[in-house]
């Protein structure tokens, strides 16, 4: 090969080549932590269908988690939550109040199984869940359903749908 | 990825063609004798003193088989280390490919071993990965944490590859490869895949894209 010369130049040019590679820990680009979505629903009369209710000034926590007594707090004109369950615990109480200004309360009991996702090696582990019931009280809900039994990290799902 | 691994290797192959057809001798050479080519892989060299994860060393060998064509032979193993502080593992690889380069240049003197060249590979690896040692955040604030068993396990996979090879001195080359991969049983890894594997790459991608940049010493006889 006569022209050897200009090979040789592309070769040392594509030997900068692994120096693109990197070290550093890619970025984790999705949720790490499962939530439980849970959307609030009041029956409208007039149309016929149950439609999204806005809560006036609610309250959300869980009494069984230090950390979560005030999960939600005053928070106005919302009717979606995202709830978080223990891989410690198969069963987990959250308590809404709809209204701060009203005492009723109603509590939602959730009794699930959990087990470890790998998601990648960037994000590293998370826990998934699995609703296999839930129960309400009746002060104010008329009823609580799963909508999606499987709570991962993926976004924008509805997992439990509760009725007033 | 695929777009781009593509597209370079059309540029080598249109390269070669242009530059083959410009010297095109009146009768093609064909010697009669054998060459076997052995060489590993410097930029494994650079990449494991940029990388603190990673470590791995490539070796090859060629062999003419005639006709333009060359069986080859690659070969060799690695270490990852994820020490994250959530995530925490080892893993060792070791790996064999074998497959077929088909030269590009029209040879004109039997000394003439310079090469451009695409081929085809099989690569089988194992990999052994350690016990791992992770921990979570529930979301409340606090960590759960464990371990996993460790696990051997199999990959298969295919390459397509590309590069060249110029004959510096006399019987020593240099010359490089580009190769675009594809897993062939990446389920096999269950949901943790590993960091890396060695001769293919990043475990959690089903493709892959590496370079090498080989140093080769040709030993060659006649029947």
């Amino acid at each position: 090969m006569s022209s050897s010369r200009l090979y040789l130049a592309v070769l040392l040019l594509l030997a900068f080549f692994p120096a693109c590679n990197s070290a550093e820990r890619g970025p984790c680009l999705e949720p790490k932590v499962s939530k439980l979505q849970l959307v609030c629903k009041r029956y409208d009369t007039a149309a016929a269908v149950f439609a999204d209710t806005l809560l006036v000034n609610a309250n959300l926590y869980s009494p069984d988690i230090d950390s979560a007594q005030y999960w939600y707090w005053g928070v106005k004109k919302i009717n979606q939550f995202q709830l978080i369950l223990s891989p410690l615990k198969d069963s987990l109480r959250w308590v809404l109040q709809p209204d701060s200004a009203i005492g009723i309360k109603d509590t939602f009991s959730f009794i699930y199984t959990s087990r470890l996702h790998f998601l990648s090696n960037a994000c590293g582990f998370t826990h998934q869940y699995t609703l296999l019931s839930v129960a309400t009280t009746h002060h104010q809900v008329d009823s609580i359903s799963i909508i999606e039994p499987s709570v991962t990290n993926k976004a924008g799902v509805t997992h439990v749908q509760v009725f007033f | 990825m695929f777009k781009s691994f593509f597209s370079l290797l059309l540029c080598i192959i249109c390269t070669v063609r242009v530059y083959a057809q410009g010297m095109v001798p009146d009768t093609i050479v064909n010697p009669a004798a054998h060459q076997l080519r052995l060489g590993f892989d410097l930029s494994k060299i650079v990449l494991n003193g940029i990388n603190d994860k990673v470590i791995s060393y490539e070796f090859a060998a060629d062999y003419y088989l005639g006709k333009d064509l060359y069986a080859v032979l690659d070969a060799g193993w690695g270490n990852a280390r994820i020490d994250y502080s959530d995530l925490r593992y080892d893993s060792k690889s070791v790996f064999l490919k074998l497959g077929i380069d088909k030269s590009l240049f029209v040879r004109k003197r039997p000394d003439d071993w310079g090469m451009g060249f695409i081929g085809i590979r099989y690569g089988l690896g194992r990999v052994d990965r350690g016990t791992v040692f992770y921990s979570t955040d529930d979301g409340f604030g606090s960590i759960t944490g464990g371990t996993i068993a460790s696990k051997q396990t199999m990959a298969h996979w295919l390459e397509l590859t590309g590069g060249m090879r110029v004959e510096l001195w006399k019987n020593l080359f240099a010359g490089w490869n580009i190769r675009l991969k594809v897993l062939m049983n990446p389920a096999a890894f269950g949901e943790l895949k590993p960091y890396s594997i060695a001769g293919y790459g990043l475990g959690e991608k089903n493709t892959a894209f590496s370079y090498n940049f080989f140093l080769a010493y040709a030993i060659r006889w006649k029947r």
